[in-house]
């Protein structure tokens, strides 16, 4: 390894460290969300020194040279009493790292002390596609390269002097044949499920889905990070569900009332139809502020008992606390479950609320 | 003023005990879960139920339109209310406090439902973020106060 890369890990190893002191801040701050690229989560770390060249020890402790005693001050009597104008440079920079989603994803899981998954099903199993990339001498007729195979025994026929311009007939010999070669190439295979669900009733404001944008970006690091290929669905409801796009899931308000068991409903009807529990590791994550109307309650009850909570790894709820308070749909669901290990239960009241309900979703390692 | 609201003006200045208060005429009927009453004062009460007597079921956009108006014109009461919620499915309207009123740990507002059958409830809810529990608590109102509330329930619900 060179002086440089071992400086390099050094220094990744101090940013790692900072990142991770300072965790609740960055998961509670969504703006670092806003600034993901691709791959790649641009973090601002206002204090990190940048590392800079000094002077070892034999340079240090010199004789200056020059006019005026020992203890002078330096520069003209009078000079600099003046208050200075405001400034009008810009100021220091903040130093911005970058770090690639599963790096963020490891330091989460260390400040967490998040247990890894057990995955279920197919997890394990990568599915390999065979691609023909390479020639080789030998193989079977059916994969001979007729055209590689040609220009070779023109090539031969040409070097040896048997080539006829008039009479231009190439006949390739054993040795001029050219076969397509195959390698395994491993594909990365969905293997998880999450379905987002989300109440955008009336009563659900902007805070409340800011909350849960910096919460889902969280979740979604880590279950990325736990699997090969993770699919991500998006399900909004009022009074009705519907599936939508990551887009409008964040960005979408509607005035209807708010009935839970219709987003459960779906969301039983999307797993049953698309993702069989099986080969599926499934995730159900349900935000609201908990104010369901009328009897619902009860059909949301028998829905998760008897459907969804068989069929998922982990049913997560969280009831963000809206203007009004928060609703008794999370005493409802406490009640109606104790010591259910793939349903956790999360109450947020404010950004602050959101280190410890990730904590509550991802801790259980399922 | 209208019959029911002279009516309940009536009603309140007979000293009424703490209990359901019940007055109607030939289109509405208002009943207060009275705390306590004082002619000079106001009352203080659980929850106002107002009811059309002729229970025609009204669409959605008929309640969400008689939210509308109700939102405007109660302006006396302690916050400003906005229509929250339409359920499209059980044909109700919620309106609540545009902005609760904060004390505390705790917060206040109004809740008032409307449903199809012309019926609409009127609560004052208290959530407190320390036991992370909703309760209905009193509305408190001056007689003025009252007697207008139930002349815009009423000219409203037409």
């Amino acid at each position: 390894m060179r002086k440089i890369e071992s400086d390099q890990n050094r220094f990744r190893q101090i940013v790692r460290g900072k990142i991770k002191s300072d965790l609740r801040k960055y998961i509670t701050h969504g703006e670092m969300i806003g600034k993901t690229g691709g791959e790649l989560v641009s973090i601002p770390l206002p204090q990190i020194q940048i590392p800079e060249f000094r002077y070892g020890q034999k340079n240090g402790g010199g004789v200056g040279q020059g006019p005026g005693d020992v203890g002078t001050p330096i520069g003209r009597s009078g000079e600099g009493d003046e208050p200075g104008a405001a400034g009008d440079a810009p100021g220091q920079h903040l130093l911005e790292v970058e770090l690639t989603l599963d790096e963020l994803a490891e330091i989460l899981g260390e400040g967490l002390a998040l247990p890894r998954i057990q995955p279920k099903g197919r997890a394990n199993i990568i599915e390999e596609k065979d691609k023909y990339t390479g020639i080789r001498q030998t193989g079977p007729e059916s994969l001979r390269h007729f055209k590689r195979t040609y220009k070779k025994a023109l090539r031969r026929q040409i070097a040896s002097n048997t080539y006829n311009r008039n009479d231009p007939i190439v006949i390739p010999i054993r040795e001029d044949k050219l076969y397509r070669s195959w390698n395994p190439i491993p594909l990365p295979h969905s293997n998880a499920v999450v379905l987002y669900l989300m109440d955008v009733s009336g009563s659900m404001t902007d805070d409340q889905k800011e909350i849960v944008r910096i919460e889902a970006f969280w979740i979604d690091t880590w279950l990325r990070s736990q699997y090969d290929g993770v699919t991500t669905r998006y399900i909004i409801h009022d009074a009705v569900a519907r599936e939508v796009d990551q887009h409008t899931f964040y960005h979408t308000r509607e005035s209807g009332g708010t009935r839970i068991s219709s987003a459960y409903q779906l969301a039983n009807k999307i797993i049953d139809a698309e993702h069989p529990p099986i080969d599926w590791n499934i995730y159900v994550l349900h935000f609201s502020d908990g104010d369901n109307w009328g009897e619902d309650n009860r059909q949301c009850v028998s829905l998760l008992r008897d459907e969804i909570l068989p069929k998922s790894n982990l049913f997560g709820y969280g009831q963000v606390e809206s203007p009004y308070g928060s609703g008794e749909f999370f005493r409802e669901l406490e009640e109606a479950f104790e010591d259910v290990p793939n349903l956790a239960l999360s109450e947020i009241r404010n950004k602050d609320g959101i280190f410890d309900s990730i904590k509550e979703f991802l801790g259980r390692g399922r | 003023m209208s019959l029911l609201s002279r009516k309940i003006a009536d009603a309140v200045s007979a000293h009424p005990q703490k209990g359901a208060l019940t007055v109607d005429d030939d289109r509405y009927e208002i009943c207060l879960e009275l705390r306590s009453a004082d002619p000079e004062i106001g009352v203080s009460f659980d929850g106002l139920d107002f009811r059309a007597l002729d229970a025609s079921p009204r669409s959605v956009e008929t309640l969400k339109a008689w939210g509308e108006r109700l939102a405007s014109r109660l302006t006396y009461l302690m916050e400003p209310l906005v229509v929250l919620e339409v359920d499209r499915i059980g044909t109700e309207v919620e309106l609540r406090s545009a902005k609760p009123s904060v004390r505390e740990s705790q917060l206040r507002y109004y809740e008032l439902r409307l449903e199809s059958s012309g019926a609409a409830h009127l609560r004052r809810v208290l959530f407190d973020r320390d036991t992370r529990t909703r309760s209905t608590v009193p509305c408190t109102l001056g007689a003025e106060a009252l007697e207008r509330l139930v002349e815009d329930f009423t000219a409203t619900a037409a």
